[in-house]
């Protein structure tokens, strides 16, 4: 890259912050938190304002402000939500780019020159952003060269609504000038470039804005981050993400699909979009490039059509293509006048920004006979779960996380595998992904049958009484005997002797939350026929809660 | 490798099953059920818990379930077909599978087999 660089396609960009709150349905003048993996992923202004944060832990934030709403988040219901928002500005323009749902962007030369102006244009995106939330949430507004720069500009508006604040109206929109944003951006901070482990090292360095990062000469910048701090650097600069394309895609890479019959449910729709989003990328990978901007389109047997263009920041997989198409059509399925009357017939798939795909990472393994393809293998395998997925329905297959907890069925869940992206690297599969210490959990290694529930059981002293965990946390009299399957006699089994334990461990979790405290102990028990059980006491009452196979 | 796990749970049937070996031999893939062989599908090894032992448990309450020391016999057809005996930790210290030294007096074989003996089946590699 050489020579004076020129500025990026004057863009304008609709934010609309919290949105995962906004599309939860909770209004933002209550505190509410919505929560994955028990990190905070949006809060309403009422729970920032007492101190709460996106990336803290959900216990944190409840111990910030205890009266808190915690939302489950599901992308799918944020980019429902997000349709009719993207639908009204296409009043405007009928090039709307969803950068995420809560986000979208527009290139502005166009619409701009029709409305008169860019300021005339961003107060029509900004009235008709606010008619369709209706006072649900605010919608701000920013015009930049570049839609980067015109997402910090909307994000820039000062967050007018505290928690007697007045009901959203419309906010003056931000329009930085052309040729402004360079500066516009040297006051940001870097933390906006959205990129955590960059920033963390920029930070370190002392390079706090924008601007400071900009100045960097841009070789040093390649040669010390790699292409990401490239880009990066041409974000920081207010140049676009990538250099402009010199010839747009050729017209070959889209693909499209014909429904018959026509799909009348979201889920037979998604299960062709994945087989579609398949051949996308197999079209793509066998040119050695990935995908970045996307447009979806679908029509149904009465000729309506409905067409999307989906922007990331990353390369799109697959996975990730296919999951866009299902928030599209859940989004245009549920948006009320403009929905849908009959079933879907035809959808199509256009790469609209083609990349140079990133290099394949070959992973070789010790012992195997050779290199495995990590992303081959990842590919497979989340065929395989789409496969399954549409044989026993969506909802019906699971992939486990880790999660921290102190009983051993509250560290593994199970999660919808259609809320994860297999083809990623999932650290939530990783042993340490649990960095809290959860005192009183049981140690590791963890038991090979959890019991759920827990199975009734006796637990007697030598002298054949119950053995009782005293309010400290001691027993008077060490078990003796262990009976499994307590209650009914004919479904008890023989009481076996106990060889060696461990424990009491106490636990006494939210105690603060008088429906969900719970008060238990816990002992290991070894029988002397070498059969291991975790077993639990509460309010009196023996359990075995696993299993050591 | 594709590898195929079927659980005890699973409902076994005899035609179920001579599918799903087939489709496994097709695809060069490994399948292992544990609690025993599939119907009327012998698998090439069976491996087999005959003993096991617990470690970490001290006096009085004290320690925890730390690792467990079992011996496995693997036997089958074809190369397999002379048995053999490993020392292994099943789990060790992680949770994960180690190899033990093996005791200079073997674990006691108790008279009917260990409750936990997950017999695992190989078949077609």
């Amino acid at each position: 890259m050489t020579g004076p660089a020129v500025g990026g396609v004057r863009a304008l960009a609709v934010w609309c912050p919290d949105w995962p709150v906004v599309a939860a349905g909770v209004p933002l003048d209550e505190p509410a938190v919505v929560v994955r993996a028990s990190r905070i992923v949006a809060c309403s202004p009422a729970a920032r304002h007492n101190g709460v944060a996106v990336h803290q832990r959900r216990r944190e934030a409840q111990a910030k402000c205890p009266e808190l709403t915690v939302i489950d988040h599901d992308p799918a219901v944020d980019a429902r939500a997000f349709e009719p928002v993207a639908a009204a500005l296409e009043a405007l323009t009928p090039r709307i780019e969803i950068v995420n749902p809560g986000c979208c962007a527009f290139p502005t030369r166009g619409p701009s020159r029709y409305h008169g102006g860019d300021e005339v244009l961003a107060g029509m995106a900004a009235e008709l952003a606010a008619g369709v939330l209706a006072g649900r949430g605010p919608a701000q507004v920013g015009v930049a060269d570049g839609p980067f720069a015109a997402r910090l500009a909307a994000r820039s508006r000062p967050a007018r609504s505290g928690p007697s604040g007045p009901p959203f109206g419309v906010d003056a929109p931000e329009v930085v000038e052309p040729g402004g944003s360079p500066g516009f951006l040297a006051g940001q901070s870097v933390t906006t470039l959205d990129r955590p482990e960059l920033v963390g090292v920029l930070e370190r360095l002392g390079v706090r804005t924008l601007g400071a990062f900009a100045a960097l000469p841009v070789a040093d910048v390649v040669g010390r981050f790699g292409s990401e701090g490239a880009v990066a650097h041409r974000l920081a600069s207010g140049l676009d993400e990538r250099p402009p394309a010199t010839s747009p895609p050729p017209v070959d890479l889209s693909v499209a699909i014909e429904l018959d019959p026509p799909a009348e449910r979201i889920e037979a729709a998604a299960f062709v979009a994945r087989g579609l989003a398949d051949e996308l990328q197999g079209k793509l990978s066998r040119r050695g490039s990935a995908c970045t901007q996307l447009l979806i389109g679908a029509e149904t047997e009465h000729g309506e059509r409905h067409e999307r263009v989906w922007r990331t920041e990353g390369r799109f997989t697959a996975m990730s293509i296919a999951e866009r198409v299902r928030w599209q059509i859940d989004g245009w399925l549920h948006s009320g006048v403009q929905r849908p009357t009959g079933g879907l017939t035809r959808l199509w798939l256009v790469p609209d920004e083609v990349v140079p795909a990133g290099g394949r990472q070959m992973v070789f393994t010790s012992a195997g006979p050779g290199a495995v393809d990590a992303v081959e293998a990842a590919d497979r395998a989340a065929r395989a779960l789409a496969r399954v997925q549409g044989m026993a329905g969506v909802e019906a297959v699971h992939v486990p996380e880790r999660r921290g907890g102190r009983s051993p069925a509250e560290q593994i869940v199970l999660v919808p595998a259609a809320a994860v992206d297999v083809t990623e690297p999932r650290p939530a599969t990783e042993r340490g992904w649990v960095t809290e210490p959860w005192p009183g959990r049981v140690p590791d290694p963890a038991p090979a049958v959890v019991h759920v529930p827990p199975v009734a059981a006796e637990v007697l002293d030598a002298d054949g009484r119950p053995v009782v965990v005293d309010g400290r946390g001691l027993i008077a009299s060490p078990p003796a005997t262990v009976t499994v399957g307590g209650g009914r006699e004919e479904r008890r089994g023989r009481p076996t002797a106990v060889a060696s334990y461990a424990g009491p461990w106490p636990c006494d979790e939210r105690w603060w939350d008088p429906a969900n405290h719970r008060r238990r102990a816990r002992l290991q028990v070894l029988t002397t026929a070498g059969q291991a059980y975790l077993l639990v006491v509460e309010s009196g009452s023996w359990a075995v809660e696993a299993t050591y196979d | 490798v594709v590898l195929v796990a079927a659980g005890p749970g699973v409902r076994r049937r005899a035609a179920d099953a001579r599918r799903l070996v087939a489709r496994v031999r097709e695809r060069g893939a490994v399948l292992v059920t544990v609690g025993g062989d599939l119907p009327g599908q012998p698998g090439n090894v069976q491996l087999t818990v005959t003993a096991a032992r617990w470690e970490g448990l001290g006096e009085k309450g004290s320690g925890y379930l730390r690792r467990r020391r079992v011996s496995v016999v693997a036997s089958g057809r074809g190369e397999a077909s002379r048995p053999r005996r490993a020392e292994l930790w099943l789990p060790a210290k992680e949770g994960e599978l180690a190899p033990a030294e093996p005791l200079a007096v073997p674990l006691p074989v108790p008279d009917r087999q260990v409750s936990a003996s997950p017999a695992l089946v190989e078949v077609a590699v």
